[in-house]
């Protein structure tokens, strides 16, 4: 027999679980979540309360941080999504994450929401990549809120001090590299760790040589080479940088330890933000230097998508109508880039001039420079592969013949 | 009547008690491999939704990857060798925590210190401790010796250091488990070798090694089953490379199953891993019987 005290204790444990209960189950029932990654929470509060989304449509809105690295990411929604739920009703999606799930039929098709119209605001390249990035078996799986386009940045002050010309070819990069390397300082540096990082510079220079990664043919090759002979033959590239990823390539580039490099916009805020060590004249944005093909820079992007778990589907699609409106796509990008992309309606009305990221992606797209990622349907996968080869030449591990050996092997058992 | 009714109780009570445990034994055990060995037969891709049978495709083409079979080659290296040391180590830490000196509790204590840190979170420490450029350790390799080494670029140094972090991780447990064996130790069989002359050199060889025998076969041989299920050290030091030159076979399925969601070649390679602790179990339940008579 349960004495008094114990019996209403154990009455306040249940009555607690309950109420507890009740209230996530009321909580979820109401509000939509909204999974962005960390960096991108406080600009899409900002963005919707600015833009009064919930008056507006009567939909309450909790913005909530979604696992930034990928696998991560990739493990959590697997999981709730093949137990018939979702952490999200809507997921800010990266190009990998997206094609994983589109593939898996995880995505609710977006098509519907918008008409003919609408793409009219798109310029022809943001069309190419839709078409590659963003749908499958003719549905539109993702809905890309922006251009995430790699600059080549330069010391503007050190090769003006030196007397040099930005390279415009890979050949000019070794170069103008020698002149600009010194104990203190390597000419160019980027992140080849492995786990998402070397493949993006290796992907980036196989397009500038004419070919895709994936193929492991002669434009990978080619572009390995360059990469290995700029680190051992040159010298201008630091061998250490094959242990680094972005970040700690930026804060080389910040404590002037690198001359030039290729880099994710995000890295305009980060320089800008180091108020110590920034001014215009040291910081320049040249168009990549041309490799045998071209001077070609891929573009990645993030989109919103919806899981096809999700019981708000509706409440979803009136999000991401509301966020990607031709009245509303210019003023989140005026609020932050994180939304910004060469749309006709943002570049009308975004002041291109006062904003150094919106200036050199008009640059850049003006030029003509800016191509789609090199794509593969099993993407996840393919470019470990390249990433693990790669990193293993690089490391001196083994041969280019047999990197291009190995690597078609494991792409054909892939395709398989 | 009244036999059968008891007879039934008595089943029924054996039933309500064992039947949790086989549940979930079942459960967590004989279904995941069964399943795993079911699996290993078929392309099974969770994002490319498919399931097809391939026979015994996953497991010729895993081994005719040389990827693999490189990496099967490491796996071994480094259990072996982490075994070998952490156990040499270990004896050794534990000799001079079964000696008598002033502080002997707290130092005992801290010996465990780098056990009780997270595997993952010493993975990241000392990926920075090692980083070429702003590593503590490279640092003061580069002032004894004057030579810039990069310790996780190269394929050796990388391997080199990833062993030795995890000697350094496990080390403590494989002592204080040894110092357990060596209390029980009576102390009149040192007192009367003392007495027969014995120097501290043959004393460890004719007593406490023997008498440790079955505690270090125990121990090495569960270690052994132990690294070979290691992957956060790798994960938070390496990521497997550089190129793969880091990568275990239990990396290899992590990243098989859970990056790339290949599960039918996930299972292949867990079966071959399933295959080669099974060997390992035999050997240790062969060596466990026969030391534990012997000693």
């Amino acid at each position: 027999m349960l004495k008094r005290k114990s019996k209403f204790l154990l009455t306040l444990v249940v009555l607690s679980i309950l109420l507890v209960s009740v209230n996530m189950v009321v909580f979820a029932a109401e509000e939509l979540i909204v999974g962005v990654g960390g960096w991108a929470v406080e600009p899409t509060k900002q963005a919707l309360e600015e833009l009064n989304f919930t008056e507006k449509t009567g939909i309450e809105v909790t913005v909530t941080t979604r696992p930034g690295s990928p696998p991560e990411f990739i493990s959590q929604m697997t999981s709730s999504i093949l137990g018939g739920q979702t952490p999200y009703d809507v997921i800010d999606l990266e190009d990998d994450a997206a094609i994983n799930f589109s593939r898996s039929g995880w995505l609710v098709d977006l098509d519907p929401i918008y008409d003919d119209q609408f793409w009219d605001d798109w310029t022809p390249g943001m069309l190419e990549m839709v078409e590659t990035w963003n749908r499958h078996e003719g549905e539109l799986f993702r809905i890309p809120h922006n251009y995430e386009t790699q600059y080549f940045f330069y010391r503007k002050d050190i090769l003006e001090e030196k007397g040099l010309e930005v390279p415009q070819t890979w050949e000019e990069m070794v170069e103008v590299g020698k002149e600009l390397t010194t104990d203190e300082m390597y000419a160019v540096s980027d992140g080849l760790a492995k786990g998402g990082y070397i493949g993006v510079y290796v992907s980036y220079l196989t397009q500038q040589a004419g070919g895709n990664p994936f193929d492991f043919g002669p434009a990978l090759r080619e572009s390995l080479q360059f990469i290995h002979d700029m680190i051992y033959e040159h010298e201008i590239f630091p061998s250490s940088a094959l242990n680094k990823d972005f970040d700690q390539v930026n804060n080389d580039f910040v404590n002037d330890r690198v001359a030039m490099m290729r880099m994710w916009p995000y890295f305009f805020d980060y320089q800008e933000s180091q108020e110590d060590w920034y001014s215009e004249d040291k910081v320049g944005v040249a168009l990549p230097p041309k490799g045998p093909e071209s001077r070609d820079t891929f573009v990645a992007s993030w989109g919103w998508a919806i899981p096809n778990t999700s019981d708000k589907i509706d409440e979803a699609k009136t999000f991401i109508e509301f966020m990607t409106s031709v009245e509303n796509a210019p003023e989140l990008a005026k609020m932050s880039t994180w939304f910004l992309s060469p749309r006709h309606s943002i570049m009308e009305e975004i002041d291109v001039e006062e904003s150094r990221l919106a200036s050199n992606l008009k640059k850049y797209s003006d030029a003509g420079v800016i191509s789609s990622r090199p794509f593969h349907s099993n993407f996840r996968q393919a470019s470990s592969i390249v990433e693990e080869l790669a990193s293993a030449y690089l490391t001196n591990q083994i041969s280019l013949d047999e990197v291009m050996e190995r690597g078609k092997e494991q792409m054909q058992a892939l395709e398989e | 009547m009244f036999s059968n009714y008891s007879k039934l109780k008595k089943y029924l009570i054996f039933a309500i008690l064992v039947g949790p445990a086989v549940l979930l034994r079942f459960s967590t055990s004989f279904y995941p491999i069964v399943r795993t060995i079911y699996l290993s037969f078929f392309k099974h891709n969770l994002m490319e939704q498919v399931h097809r049978y391939v026979g015994l495709n996953n497991f010729t083409a895993l081994l005719n990857d040389q990827t693999i079979v490189d990496v099967i080659g490491f796996t071994l290296v480094f259990i072996s060798v982490s075994v070998i040391l952490q156990l040499i180590l270990g004896m050794a830490i534990a000799n001079l925590l079964n000696t008598e000196f002033k502080g002997r509790k707290i130092v005992r204590t801290l010996n465990l210190l780098p056990w009780v840190i997270p595997v993952i979170v010493s993975g990241y420490v000392f990926r920075w401790m090692l980083n070429a450029d702003y590593g503590l350790i490279t640092d003061w390799i580069f002032r004894l010796s004057g030579k810039e080494v990069q310790l996780l670029i190269n394929s050796f140094y990388a391997r080199v250091s990833l062993i030795l972090v995890n000697v350094w991780r496990n080390t403590p447990f494989m002592a204080i488990v040894l110092l357990a064996g060596l209390q029980s130790i009576p102390d009149e069989l040192y007192e009367a070798a003392k007495i027969d002359g014995a120097s501290w050199f043959q004393r460890f060889l004719h007593i406490t090694l023997p008498a440790s025998s079955s505690t270090i076969v125990t121990l090495g041989l569960f270690n052994i089953i132990w690294q070979i299920a290691n992957i956060d050290i790798i994960l938070g030091l390496t990521q497997g490379g550089p190129g793969s030159a880091t990568t275990v076979i239990a990396f290899r399925i992590y990243q098989l199953g859970m990056q790339w969601f290949s599960w039918g070649s996930a299972s292949a390679l867990s079966v071959y891993l399933l295959l080669i602790v099974a060997v390992i179990s035999l050997i240790a339940l062969y060596l466990y019987r026969r030391f534990e008579f012997s000693s």
